[in-house]
């Protein structure tokens, strides 16, 4: 039973496909609780980040509390617990779900429900959420309400008739969703004077207070001045400030009890001892059992990330731990390569997350990189019977020695028109994936299940998948376990010496189209040089495919007289400076965008 | 005092060719008799700013200065005269088009002191001038050579260019032909450079204009090269050619790096080691000389390292290379020490030879020059 203190308080997150208006909800309605003035209210809130704003989504999860007067003259706490929107981040996910009672789901009355947003949908069915239909974009031209509303009740089996109609950019009925927040979000439970447990949704590293943990309390009280203890960790820590959050900002209040949504500080200084899904209770009277759920974040593709001026290896390493203070899934250790010289082997949640961190270490750290092809971890089993991690396609021993190898499986989830079946079921079984079943959500739309080698999703599927649905298709997928597969190594010869960094596994079927693609792409990447350049892609020595750059035969300005010297000089400093942004790897010169002609194989 | 270079800009064309990314506009020529008077200006103006300086060489170019009209020719020439001396042998080029060409303009522009001659010729087949958007056809040319030479022009260029779009290497060689029999003294052979925002840049961009492969734009410079050495022309720059004693002296001074001074739109200046340039648009141009103050799209004073780089880019152009106590001398610092990695590696490339002291190109250099450019920038 909740207490009277309880019932007014109501936890939620918002659940939505990129661009279908989560931030802009939240906007509305932090705007319509009056927390913030409109001078103040920067644009979508909730996203912090650049990167963020710009791809209209959320990557680390934020909470805000704010205080709602509702028709029945009550005033109610909401806490608005943001999810992060992508399939990279699903723990994430799963974690800020397991701090609320309900989600209201926005849908797009245009776009209808994405592969992404009903994994999410399932994910807080699964935790018992209240979900709150609420359809968005009504007032565009394309917006087709009635047949939106159909599908969220054939699909996910909710009642939606009464959804709101909304729309989030005009601020067209946000007080009815406040309401029926209100209204059908259950009030938290949980005995506040039980021993305390508090679930970590979140985390983030602050220069000044050290780890802010985002908490949500389920039973008990934490106060400032208290002995706390991570109960997976294991660490103890004394709490230096504690409270509610704010749009932007913290608002100590001494005390969180259980059904509250805030943060602690206790001068935490490693991320690594709050890990997202721990439990925090307190050392004197601490609980038995840790909350269910924990899972500790495991990186599923791996790539090679250099500096491309190899004397800012140093700075390149300063960046990943700064970054890594934030974002504890990042993982990396020095690597070197004979193309590349020093950098890191990095591993991530996934594809977004990889392009997110070298986004952040560009634009953040103005680190010009050197990125290579990423790679999962594959089971390597050597003759001698002994099996490790492969990460690296370099460390590949050599054929004699391999038993067997295993790569890693996904169970994909793809949502399309029906009208691009056709050409998906074709790339799936061209990416070696093998057909599950097929559901109709509507007349128009299904739902594909295929299980597919996560190797042959992290090269260039999502842009394979878009290209051929005109973008219409949405792709989910989870891994399910290791197969053994019948896997090799192709290795790329630039005028006669392996180039290292361009090496990739793959189906030992799939190896001579991939090996003459790739050398047909380097071709075209790699300029003429003084000599005669031959690019041969090879397994275990063996040539499968060769292609040749042929030398320069020109590069001279035909004409230069006095009005064209300081024209043609800067052409030439530019020349120059494109020259030195090349690899040297051994004689030929090598552009950056050649580590990544793999990711680029079906265009 | 160190003489100068002078050069007159006359930006005016009857048409734009296809390839051309010159600073000269179409038509507009009511403004000319505005513009010319402009030039008389700056040329008094710049005549105080730097007294003394003598022109030993003078070169009017475009644009098309022939479409002046006769008169034209000796108002400007004195008025270079009034405003700056100019020396005993000078060379005074004027740059001109067949198809604007007459007999009365050509004894004007001699009887104005000019003594040399450079034609836009390109090429002697009718369609590939159509397709160049040039506005002569090959009896232009054969006549406008008639008249220069019935004038008592001696010292005649012509300019041709190769790798266009069609051209076969007869078709070239028909060309380097006719100018042998037209007896020039000096022939300038431009290999095809495409340019964005020009009729072709756009074409090519959209994939619709194939230029001569680099193979077979090689094998037309080469050629000219064989062909033009029997017939006793030297080869003296990258894309020049002349009878012992006709170089062009005024060429010479930019890749020489020495003084000139650019009078008109467009018109470009180094002296010392202050580059400047006049607006290249003839309108404001005009204006602001009206006004008695210059507008200027560019001007800087160089640093002692761009200034180098300038001076070996410019003399490595040259056949005869570069010397490099010269320009150690020239600069007060051991040229060969600062750039010997660079020309370590050029060498190994072959593309250069290096005799001490003079540094110049290979016949792979002539073919990759901006190789070795780009070492010295």
């Amino acid at each position: 039973m909740a207490s009277a203190r309880q019932l007014l308080i109501r936890n939620f997150c918002i659940i939505a496909h990129i661009d279908h208006g989560k931030s802009t909800l939240a906007d509305r309605l932090l705007e319509m609780t009056g927390v913030l003035t409109e001078r103040e209210m920067e644009d979508q809130v909730l996203d912090n980040m650049d990167i963020e704003r710009e791809r209209g989504i959320t990557i680390k999860a934020q909470a805000v509390r704010m205080v709602h007067t509702a028709r029945d003259g009550k005033e109610y706490v909401f806490n608005l617990i943001d999810t992060p929107g992508h399939v990279d981040f699903n723990y994430e996910v799963s974690r800020s779900i397991a701090a609320c009672e309900g989600a209201v789901l926005v849908v797009d009355a245009s776009q209808g429900i994405e592969a992404q947003t009903l994994a999410n949908v399932y994910l807080a069915l699964e935790h018992n959420l209240e979900i709150i239909p609420v359809i968005n974009k009504v007032d565009l031209p394309s917006a087709r309400p009635e047949e939106t509303i159909r599908e969220i009740e054939d699909v996910i089996g909710l009642v939606a008739q009464d959804a709101p109609r909304i729309s989030a950019k005009n601020g067209l009925n946000i007080e009815e969703v406040l309401e029926r927040i209100v209204e059908r979000v259950p009030p938290p439970e949980g005995d506040e004077w039980a021993s305390a447990r508090a679930l970590i949704f979140d985390s983030y590293y602050d220069s000044y207070k050290g780890v802010v943990c985002y908490v949500r309390v389920m039973e008990g009280s934490i106060s400032a001045g208290q002995s706390i203890r991570m109960m997976y960790t294991g660490k103890e820590f004394t709490v230096t400030e504690i409270g509610y959050m704010r749009p932007g900002s913290l608002l100590p209040f001494g005390r969180l009890l259980a059904g509250d949504v805030g943060y602690i500080c206790a001068s935490i200084k490693n991320m690594r001892d709050t890990h997202v899904g721990d439990t925090i209770t307190t050392s004197d009277n601490p609980a038995k059992e840790p909350l269910p759920g924990y899972k500790k974040a495991v990186p599923m593709v791996f790539c090679g990330i250099y500096p491309a001026d190899g004397s800012k290896y140093g700075d390149l390493r300063d960046a990943l731990e700064k970054l890594q203070l934030n974002d504890a899934a990042l993982l990396f250790e020095a690597e070197s390569s004979v193309a590349l010289g020093f950098g890191f082997r990095c591993g991530f949640l996934g594809l977004l997350h990889m392009e997110i961190v070298q986004e952040r270490l560009e634009r953040e750290y103005n680190m010009d990189l050197v990125t290579t092809a990423p790679s999962v971890i594959y089971k390597v089993k050597r003759t001698d019977g002994t099996v490790f991690d492969l990460d690296n396609p370099s460390n590949l021993p050599d054929i004699a020695e391999i038993d067997s190898m295993e790569e890693p499986m996904v169970k994909a989830t793809i949502m399309t028109p029906t009208e691009y079946v056709g050409n998906i079921m074709e790339l799936c079984q061209d990416r070696r994936g093998t057909y599950i079943s097929m559901e109709y959500m509507e007349a128009t739309r299904v739902i594909l299940h295929y299980e597919m080698p996560l190797n042959e999703i992290i090269y260039d599927f999502f842009d394979a998948l878009k290209s051929r649905t005109k973008g219409y298709a949405s792709l989910d997928y989870e891994l399910t376990g290791y197969r053994a597969s019948k896997l090799v190594r192709l290795d790329i010869k630039l005028n006669n010496e392996t180039v290292d960094a361009l090496s990739f596994i793959v189906h030992a079927d799939k190896a001579y189209a991939r090996g003459r693609r790739m050398a047909e792409k380097l071709k075209d990447t790699i300029h003429r040089q003084m000599f005669e350049i031959p690019i041969q892609a090879c397994i275990g020595g063996k040539i499968i495919a060769r292609e040749t750059v042929s030398a320069y035969r020109k590069d001279v300005l035909a004409k230069c007289y006095g009005g064209d010297i300081s024209r043609k000089r800067k052409l030439l400093e530019k020349q120059k400076e494109g020259k030195k942004r090349m690899r040297q790897v051994g004689s030929v010169e090598v552009p950056q965008e050649a580590f990544m002609t793999v990711l680029k194989l079906d265009t | 005092m160190e003489p100068i270079g002078l050069y007159i800009h006359i930006p005016f064309c009857l048409k734009k060719c296809s390839y051309c990314d010159f600073a000269s506009v179409a038509g507009r020529l009511e403004i000319l008799p505005a513009y010319l008077s402009a030039l008389e200006v700056e040329l008094a103006m710049q005549a105080r700013r730097w007294p003394g300086r003598i022109a030993e060489t003078i070169f009017i170019g475009g644009g098309t200065p022939s479409i002046l009209q006769p008169g034209d020719y000796r108002a400007l020439m004195e008025a270079v005269r009034r405003n700056f001396p100019v020396g005993d042998n000078a060379e005074i080029s004027l740059e001109s088009n067949p198809g604007t060409i007459t007999a009365e303009k050509a004894e004007a522009m001699r009887s104005a002191g000019i003594n040399r001659i450079s034609m836009g010729v390109q090429a002697v087949q009718d369609p590939l001038l159509h397709a160049m958007g040039r506005i002569h056809r090959r009896t232009d040319t054969e006549e406008a050579v008639k008249l220069f030479h019935e004038a008592g022009f001696a010292n005649l260029n012509l300019d041709l260019m190769f790798g266009l779009p069609d051209q076969t290497a007869d078709m070239w060689r028909e060309s380097l032909a006719y100018a042998m029999s037209a007896s020039v003294t000096h022939l300038s052979c431009y290999s095809l450079s495409i340019e964005a925002n020009t009729p072709w840049g756009i074409r090519f961009q959209e994939g619709r204009l194939s230029p001569a492969s680099d193979e077979l734009d090689r094998l037309l410079y080469h050629e000219a090269r064989r062909m033009l050495a029997r017939e006793g022309f030297v080869h003296y720059e990258l894309s020049n050619f002349a009878k012992p004693g006709y170089s062009c002296r005024h060429n010479l001074i930019y890749w020489n790096r020495k003084d000139y001074l650019g009078i008109g739109a467009a018109a470009h200046s180094l002296m010392g080691n202050l580059r400047f340039a006049n607006t290249s648009d003839p309108d404001a141009y005009i204006h602001s000389m009206n006004a008695g103050m210059p507008l200027l799209s560019e001007s800087a004073l160089l640093s002692r390292n761009e200034a180098l780089s300038e001076r070996m880019l410019m003399g490595m152009r040259l056949m005869e290379g570069v010397r490099l106590d010269a320009v150690s001398a020239e600069f007060g610092l051991d040229v060969a020490g600062r750039f010997a990695g660079e020309i370590k590696s050029l060498l190994r490339d072959g593309l250069v030879f290096l005799e001490d002291p003079v540094l110049r190109l290979t016949e792979k250099g002539y073919d990759l020059a901006n190789q070795v450019f780009m070492a010295f920038v």
